[in-house]
């Protein structure tokens, strides 16, 4: 910027600004507003009935108190009183935040019986909020309900016109307000309220939806003027502490690389895994029903518990003790490590809760604990917290849990049968995992046996073999297969097949001996015939030779009878002449 | 902080003879009543909230003069609050939609929200008031 001419349109483009934020103290939500609300301006949180907007509102409130932050909660529809007993559930003592000013909850609620007459305007309102404000040095303002206040206005121009003064004069306030509306047309466009979306500075939907029977609840920054966000629908659940909102996004950043293996438990396992479940990864076992897929991540969970290390087992296909009572049979003892404390089960039922509900519940698990390994039998079941989708959306989250916190997580999923590949994990999750054991069941003969083989294990160098897998009350062992040209083959069928082919074998050298042979005897033939050859074509030399030293005698003899006849240039004409004749 | 209020006495210059849709008394024959001149004949108390000079409350201190000097001959005691001055007092009656009256006869007050600009409403508010006190 050397000349005044060029300043104004170089001096136009700057270094992108910041808005400032104001976190509000719920860490997920934080995360998914990329540090928090816009300072100073309107957020709108709407959703239907029971969607528990409201109590994200109160918690920033209750987050900014205890923090320093005194804030301001009018509630439109509920009585004050009211609010302070549900409060409590949540765990939140608004009557103490109240005694040291750091909340002001200001009785709202309309007055249904007033009469109407003439025009009025929301100066009452802005009057309390001022006074309020002043005496609080307030920050922070939740507008419980704004749609019951909107409401008495009973007309769309009206509401509106009101609402743009209300914002207005909240922006020059400079208070970070937050609204909550309800919501019932979601999607449609069609709603009363929707022109809220048009004015708030950012917009956050709330929403609860009911999916195969199971309630789930997703939230979703719709807007955010000025500013990313992350994009996608998150879980939440409401529980005591307030609304746990399961972020995905930045999760990923924080991932830890894969560690040292640990062992699964079966030194040959190891051996085909390349030495083992690496550390921090995540590790699927897929298998049909029975084929060992329990067995296998109880052994390791044992194996890690006798290392004294922690092993959360989360279960949704059997009880604690149905699980060790079924682990016994087959050799692996998990009572000691249950009883050392180091093993620790987490069990319920998929359909008891939302895909939400059980995901904070492992992740308070895996807070509480602190566990070096997490084991989950089996995907297959999570399925059943609603949908394909639900299913994905745990495991994804519950993946990224562990890799965060550095946990090696060990997971089953039961396939209906020998599937493909694709089907083993479901299409989606199968990117998410590290290693994929299969586990199948193979039909020979009047037998089932089982094999198992390691699919893929990023960053191992792991055998692409199958070994067979057998289960026995000694624990798990594993054999070589035969995979020759009849498949794979395991028992029975294997030794017979493998005494057929000692015969085939020894067969196949005779016949080889036998070419040979013959090859050699044709060798021999063909030199006895180029031998032959060569002395008929040695014969005709000599004969050939024979006749030439003939023929020259002969031409002797003639240009000596020539000489006598008195011819003067000897051998040129002679040539020539004897040409002639 | 002292709330600023105002006392508005009302003249008793000549009763009103305007016929109120809202206080009228139908008879069997559909005939309409003419009805009582004026609101109660005890002395009314009254709060007005209003916002400063703002326009709406503006014309409710103005409609509500009419009324109490047409229809009231002297028998209210207004108080005005300004919710820009005084919003304790706003807090305490929950006053968010400015103007309004609240009327404190009964056990319970009523409350007219608006401009107040039919005295009939704002009449049979009062009244109803009163036969809420009466009962």
């Amino acid at each position: 910027m050397t000349s005044r001419n060029e300043a104004p349109a170089s001096a136009a483009v700057t270094e992108p600004v910041q808005l400032p934020r104001v976190a509000t103290g719920n860490p997920g939500l934080d995360e998914v507003l990329f540090g928090g609300l816009p300072k100073g301006r309107t957020t709108l949180f709407s959703g239907g009935p029971g969607c528990g907007k409201s109590i994200l509102g109160l918690e920033f409130l209750v987050r900014g108190a205890l923090a320093g932050h005194p804030g301001i909660l009018v509630p439109f529809e509920e009585h004050i009183d009211a609010v302070r007993a549900n409060a409590l559930t949540l765990g939140w003592d608004l009557a103490a935040l109240e005694k040291q000013n750091l909340i002001m909850l200001v009785d709202a609620h309309v007055d249904h019986e007033m009469v109407l007459s003439g025009n009025f305007d929301l100066h009452g309102l802005l009057g309390i909020i001022d006074g309020a404000a002043r005496f609080l040095k307030a920050e922070r303002l939740v507008l419980d309900a704004i749609d019951v206040l909107l409401r008495y206005f009973n007309d769309a121009a009206r509401e509106r016109e009101q609402f743009f003064f209300l914002n207005d004069w909240l922006l020059n306030r400079k208070l970070t307000t937050v609204l909550t509306v309800k919501r019932s047309d979601f999607g449609n466009g069609s709603g009363r309220y929707e022109f809220l979306d048009y004015l708030a500075d950012c917009v956050v939907h709330l929403d609860q939806r009911v999916n195969q029977q199971v309630t789930t609840r997703r939230l979703r920054v719709v807007k955010y003027r000025g500013s990313n966000y992350g994009r996608n629908e998150y879980p939440y659940v409401t529980a005591p502490g307030g609304i746990t909102v399961i972020p995905i996004s930045g999760a990923e950043l924080r991932h830890k690389p894969l560690g040292n293996p640990f062992t699964s438990g079966q030194p040959q396992l190891d051996e085909m895994l390349g030495g083992g479940y690496p550390q921090n990864s995540c590790i699927l076992i897929a298998g049909a029903s029975g084929t060992g897929k329990t067995t296998l991540v109880s052994l390791f969970a044992r194996t890690a518990c006798e290392r004294g290390e922690r092993v959360l087992f989360v279960g949704f296909e059997e009880s604690a003790e149905a699980l060790t009572g079924a682990m016994l049979s087959s050799g692996t003892d998990l009572r000691p490590a249950l009883k050392a404390g180091t093993l620790r089960p987490l069990t319920s039922m998929p359909e008891a809760m939302g895909i939400e509900e059980h995901l904070v519940r492992v992740a308070k698990a895996i807070e509480e604990f602190g566990p070096h390994h997490v084991v989950l039998d089996a995907m297959s079941a999570v399925r059943r917290m609603g949908s394909d989708r639900a299913a994905f959306d745990f495991m994804v989250r519950l993946v990224g849990l562990c890799r965060e916190h550095g946990i090696t997580l060990l997971f089953t999923n039961q396939t209906k049968g020998n599937e493909q590949m694709g089907e083993i994990a479901g299409e989606e999750t199968s990117s998410l995992v590290d290693t994929i054991l299969s586990l199948r069941y193979i039909e020979v003969g009047s037998e089932t046996n089982r094999t198992i083989g390691v699919v893929k294990s990023r960053g191992m160098s792991h055998s692409n073999q199958l070994r067979e897998f057998r289960i026995t009350d000694n624990g798990v062992e594993l054999a070589e297969v035969y995979s020759g040209e009849g498949g794979v083959l395991t028992g029975a069928a294997r030794q017979e097949q493998e005494a057929r082919d000692a015969a085939e074998r020894r067969r196949t050298t005779a016949v080889v001996e036998a070419k040979r042979s013959e090859i050699q005897r044709r060798k021999a033939e063909l030199e006895a015939e180029t031998a032959r050859l060569s002395a008929a074509v040695e014969q005709a030399e000599i004969e050939l030779t024979q006749l030439e030293i003939e023929r020259n005698k002969l031409r002797e003899d003639q240009d000596t009878r020539y000489a006598m006849r008195g011819g003067k240039n000897g051998d040129a004409d002679g040539a020539t002449r004897e040409d002639s004749l | 902080m002292r709330c600023a209020a105002e006392r508005m006495e009302t003249q008793t210059e000549r009763p009103a003879r305007i016929r109120f849709k809202g206080v009228g008394m139908s008879t069997s024959n559909g005939n309409i009543m003419a009805p009582q001149p004026s609101g109660p004949p005890h002395r009314v108390r009254m709060t007005l909230f209003v916002a400063g000079e703002e326009r709406n409350s503006q014309a409710a201190r103005t409609n509500l003069a009419r009324i109490c000097e047409s229809h009231l001959s002297g028998r209210a005691d207004v108080e005005i609050v300004d919710v820009l001055q005084d919003h304790r007092k706003a807090l305490e009656w929950r006053v968010l939609l400015t103007p309004a009256l609240l009327i404190f006869n009964a056990d319970r007050p009523t409350r007219v929200t608006g401009t107040l600009q039919e005295a009939e409403r704002v009449l049979s508010a009062i009244n109803r008031d009163y036969a809420g006190s009466a009962a």
